[in-house]
């Protein structure tokens, strides 16, 4: 047990260094950026910050109840940052919201991590502590993950997790000068003509950080066509399985995004509704590659994506018909 | 068994303890320099196709208008950013 607790001490280290170095690239961009009153002040009330789940043994108005209490927490954000920071632009500021979250998630895991070793030392629990070592390298990992992120978003490169966002950029801007709107908070529509079919492309506001609201984009579209939509097309990163190739890009049916529910409940809600035929396509990648800088062999993938959609517009859809495509992920990097 | 006997075994084992986290400690250093990315950007005409990978600088995102193009004169625009591999030297 003793060497066991040295172990996840040794471990332990690594991550609280990272998160201090983590925390340290925020205050840097918070400083750089003028923030006004203190800065380490200020990141203390966002690093420990927290949304309580709605209940859900009462399942009415679940999904709307959960939306609610996260457009809560991102406007409460928003507007803490627009206040200490009014003269950093709209994208800089995502971005750097995007890195709170990150310093956030590994300040997380430290004091989780921290929390078992001293009860299971407390306790004298050696079921508790042989766990945790055995579960270490893979926390120091995702560690590792969330620290690797902030640069990406610190220095505004397009992450693996945006192949999604990437795919309908090149989609909107391929059919000559596509007419493009901010449908929704944060996510703009692409209207362009491919194959005598029209399509309605939607993505989340670029180059800065977010993924925008696709779900509430999806209803807001279906519902001002009346329903007459031949089918929606959505297109996402998605989590590889140890041994399968990155970038690599299949098919299935369903709403292919990985948000915690309302984006998703409402993409299928409206699909039922007016029997739209709801297809997605996904692109393998690790989670490290998705919240990394994007390799090229997933950039790659936005061709064989589009090769797909002309593919699937040929074989199910027939001209003059309109389809919705949607392209789900972080947009940072990635304009429209 | 001596009493100085069991010094040297109880030594021996604190040595092979010590040069066992010593391999680990190297292995662990040696994983974390294993990888090196180096970030490009992929500039594109759309009119000619004429193609142009320089290095990534603060301020590129995708689909930002650069340079004229070289051969037609037209605008191109940043096409991709990505992440290559580093060989290691």
């Amino acid at each position: 047990m003793m060497l066991w607790i040295r172990n996840i001490k040794m471990r332990l280290a690594r991550i609280e260094r990272l998160a201090k170095e983590a925390k340290k690239k925020v205050l840097d961009v918070l400083k750089k950026g003028g923030i006004k009153g203190d800065p380490e002040k200020f990141l203390n009330t966002y690093l420990q910050f927290f949304v309580i789940d709605p209940v859900r043994d009462e399942p009415t108005n679940l999904m709307r109840r959960l939306e609610h209490l996260l457009d809560i927490r991102q406007k409460r954000m928003k507007l803490g940052l627009k206040q200490v920071l009014p003269d950093l632009g709209e994208f800089t500021r995502n971005n750097l919201e995007i890195m709170i979250e990150a310093a956030r998630a590994l300040d997380l895991i430290y004091r989780i991590v921290r929390h078992y070793l001293m009860l299971g030392q407390k306790t004298n629990n050696w079921i508790l502590i042989m766990q945790l070592e055995l579960e270490m390298p893979q926390i120091v990992k995702l560690a590792e993950t969330y620290y690797k992120a902030l640069d990406a978003f610190k220095s505004g490169k397009p992450v693996g997790d945006g192949i999604g966002a990437l795919a309908a950029a090149t989609l909107m801007n391929s059919g000559g000068s596509a007419i493009k709107k901010e449908i929704v908070e944060d996510t703009i529509m692409g209207v362009t003509e491919r194959k005598g079919r029209k399509l309605y492309v939607i993505k989340a506001k670029g180059p800065g950080g977010t993924v925008g609201k696709p779900g509430e984009a999806v209803k807001k579209v279906v519902e001002e066509l009346k329903g007459k939509v031949s089918r929606i097309i959505m297109i996402d990163a998605a989590l590889k399985l140890e041994g399968e190739k990155t970038g690599e890009v299949i098919e299935g049916v369903g709403a292919a995004i990985g948000d915690p529910g309302p984006e998703k409940f409402k993409i299928e809600s409206i699909a039922m509704k007016y029997s739209i035929p709801l297809d997605s396509i996904i692109i393998k990648e690790s989670l490290e590659e998705a919240i990394t800088p994007m390799r090229k062999e997933i950039s790659n993938a936005a061709e064989k994506v589009i090769e797909k959609i002309d593919k699937a517009l040929e074989e199910r859809t027939k001209e003059g018909d309109i389809v919705v495509i949607v392209g789900v992920g972080n947009t940072v990097g990635i304009a429209q | 068994m001596q009493i100085s006997e069991l010094y040297t075994l109880l030594l021996l084992m604190l040595l092979l303890f010590l040069i066992t986290s010593l391999i680990r400690v190297f292995i662990e250093r040696k994983k974390l320099k294993r990888e090196q990315f180096q970030t490009l950007t992929l500039i594109k005409c759309s009119k000619c196709g004429y193609t142009e990978e320089r290095e990534f600088q603060t301020g590129d995102y995708i689909l930002k208008p650069e340079k004229e193009c070289p051969k037609c004169k037209a605008q191109t625009r940043i096409f991709k950013i990505y992440d290559v591999k580093v060989p290691r030297k």
